[in-house]
């Protein structure tokens, strides 16, 4: 299996070489490029086609929000991790909602950034279930005004809530009693029912929507 | 019984007998204001003008008058003061000073009016009621006691005015902040400044957030990246811990600095944000003196930068007393030396004074100077010799910082 490709956006250069350093130290993981700000980042995926592009929320000109939208709305788009110095940034939640799979604080440890951008790349479980619960609650809209869901079987639902617990496929099989093909199968009906690109936007859907209780 | 258990606290507590000097103080005014009115009002009766006509000229006269005294600006401190001392009224945002808006200036007007009627009634019920009662009460007892009835009728008055008296009393302190204090206006306004102190320090607070926050993320990284290659890329950990201090350094400024802006603030608020002059100002104290037409001349001996600061601000102040006296006489020209010794900073301060002062001038300003060097436990003479009024004072220092 080849190396996982990432981009690396964010306008303090210390920052980058603290990143590549601790990225490029595993054999899976390899830092492709480096971007100081949105644009530049839009135009490195374009040429570099990274699977993994850590991208920084507040940046001067285009700024991580504003590039994730532009990124995601491609096809064949990289998974976006969000970098943030504070997890009560609004434009985590923001950039969650635009597209991003997952955000990482930078206080993380070495080993938890690398786990992050694994998990991200994999795409079959959420990142922080429970950072993104409150980020989620501290953004929940007044009760009429939450958009609805689509219809959803009963199947669907559960693994929806299973996957709002931060639930892998595998753990969402085991729970239901299901085979793994099975539960992937549902997972990608309900990206598609609910029109969104990854789960990490499926979940905070059901957030919003009071579909699964924030509590 | 809980009635007259109020009344024997009232009775007891001498915020009571404060409460009637403050409306006495009333009566005495409407005395001042009476003399006047009674004059006019008088020669108008024996003028024999009708009564509609003596209506419209007195109640004016007596009625403008203290209307118009009570909307001077001073008079608003004043009777805070006042209140505060003698009413025993605590007020919310601090003593009222002189009035600065027309609402302050009407309001303490209307307060003013209803001290000088409180005033009168008091006066009234202490000048002539007390008397009476008495009277009555010792009427039939020394000689007619078919006019018994003189006695618990005195008695009613006695209490009556009593009552009256303290009734009053605590009237005038319950609405005494009403009109005193500041109004909703004031009270606004006071919200409005406080307000936009505090979203000014929300954001001092946002972007001290976003700086520490930043270099702190940098630090991490950083410190976490050396950890991971420390084996294999020595040279990047020599960086990572360069930028490291790099950044927790900056952060320590910026941090410093938005403390300092904000206690900046603070002292702003409380008004006590002076710098504390010391000797390193003599100089410009001196200049400035020189631009009051005195002749000063100044001499110094040794480093006097190099002193404890107490001794420095203290010794500063004892200059500028001496230069504010001899300011005060206009006597010229003042001599100033400070010299430091091996274990002491002498201050000497000479200036001519007139003889037919002499006599007088020594014992005068000293008080703020011996209170100074009894403190830092120096010694000090001043006196006239010679027709020369001489200063001077011994500060002890340190062994060490005179070195």
């Amino acid at each position: 299996m080849s190396a996982i490709r990432v981009l690396l956006v964010d306008d303090e250069s210390l920052i980058r070489a603290g990143l590549r350093a601790i990225i490029d130290a595993e054999p899976d993981l390899d830092v492709v490029g480096e971007a100081a700000d949105g644009a530049e980042a839009v135009a490195e995926v374009r040429s570099l086609r990274p699977d993994v592009v850590c991208m920084d929320v507040r940046m001067p000109r285009v700024d991580g929000l504003e590039a994730t939208r532009l990124l995601v709305a491609r096809a064949e788009a990289p998974r976006v991790l969000v970098l943030t110095t504070f997890e009560n940034d609004d434009y985590v939640y923001e950039a969650l909602a635009a597209g991003a799979s997952g955000f990482l604080l930078k206080r993380a440890t070495p080993e938890q950034v690398t786990a992050a951008i694994r998990t991200v790349h994999a795409g079959e479980s959420l990142l922080f279930p429970d950072a993104v619960r409150r980020l989620a609650r501290a953004h929940r809209g007044p009760a009429d005004q939450r958009p609805g869901l689509p219809t959803l079987t009963d199947r669907e639902g559960e693994v929806l809530r299973l996957m709002a617990r931060g639930m892998s496929n595998a753990e969402i099989a085991a729970e239901l009693v299901l085979g793994v093909e099975t539960v992937k199968s549902h997972v990608a009906s309900l990206l598609n029912k609910l029109d969104v690109r990854d789960r990490t936007q499926a979940v905070i859907r059901a957030y919003e929507s009071g579909f699964v209780p924030l509590r | 019984m809980s009635a007259l258990g109020w009344l024997r606290t009232a009775l007891l507590s001498s915020r009571t007998y404060m409460r009637q000097i403050y409306l006495l103080i009333g009566s005495a005014l409407v005395v001042g204001f009476a003399i006047v009115d009674l004059g006019v009002v008088g020669s108008m009766l024996s003028a024999q003008v009708s009564m509609p006509v003596l209506l419209a000229v007195a109640v004016p006269i007596v009625v403008v008058p203290p209307v118009l005294l009570g909307l001077v600006s001073a008079v608003r401190q004043v009777e805070g003061v006042a209140a505060e001392s003698l009413l025993g009224v605590g007020f919310v945002d601090g003593s009222p000073g002189p009035a600065t808006t027309w609402p302050q200036r009407r309001r303490t007007s209307a307060w003013f009016l209803l001290h000088l009627v409180a005033g009168l009634i008091v006066g009234v019920a202490l000048a002539i009621v007390v008397p009476l009662g008495l009277a009555a009460i010792v009427r039939p007892l020394t000689n007619d006691s078919s006019i018994w009835w003189y006695v618990p009728a005195g008695v009613g008055m006695l209490i009556g005015a009593l009552a009256v008296c303290l009734a009053l009393g605590a009237a005038v302190t319950a609405l005494a902040p009403r009109l005193l204090g500041p109004s909703v206006e004031d009270r606004f306004h006071a919200l409005e400044r406080r307000a936009a102190r505090l979203s000014e320090r929300t954001r001092l607070a946002r972007e001290l957030h976003d700086s520490v926050g930043h270099a702190l993320s940098l630090v991490v990284v950083q410190a976490g990246a050396a950890r991971k290659v420390r084996d294999t890329d020595s040279a990047f950990v020599d960086g990572a811990l360069a930028a490291v201090e790099a950044a927790a350094r900056t952060a320590l400024t910026d941090l410093d600095q938005v403390l300092g802006l904000m206690r900046d603030e603070e002292s702003a608020d409380a008004d006590e944000h002076r710098p504390v002059a010391d000797l390193a100002q003599l100089e410009s104290l001196v200049i400035a003196t020189r631009r009051a037409e005195l002749d000063v001349s100044l001499t110094v001996e040794g480093e006097i930068g190099r002193m404890p600061a107490v001794v420095s601000r203290e010794s500063y102040r004892i200059v500028q007393e001496a230069l504010t006296n001899a300011l005060r006489h206009g006597e010229s020209p003042v001599a100033i030396r400070l010299s430091v010794q091996t274990a002491a900073l002498a201050i000497e301060v000479d200036n001519p004074v007139s003889p037919a002062r002499s006599s007088r001038r020594a014992g005068r300003g000293l008080r703020g100077i011996q209170e100074r060097v009894a403190v830092l436990g120096g010694d000090m003479t001043a006196g006239v010799v010679d027709d020369v009024w001489q200063l001077r004072v011994r500060l002890p220092l340190p062994r060490e910082e005179t070195r």
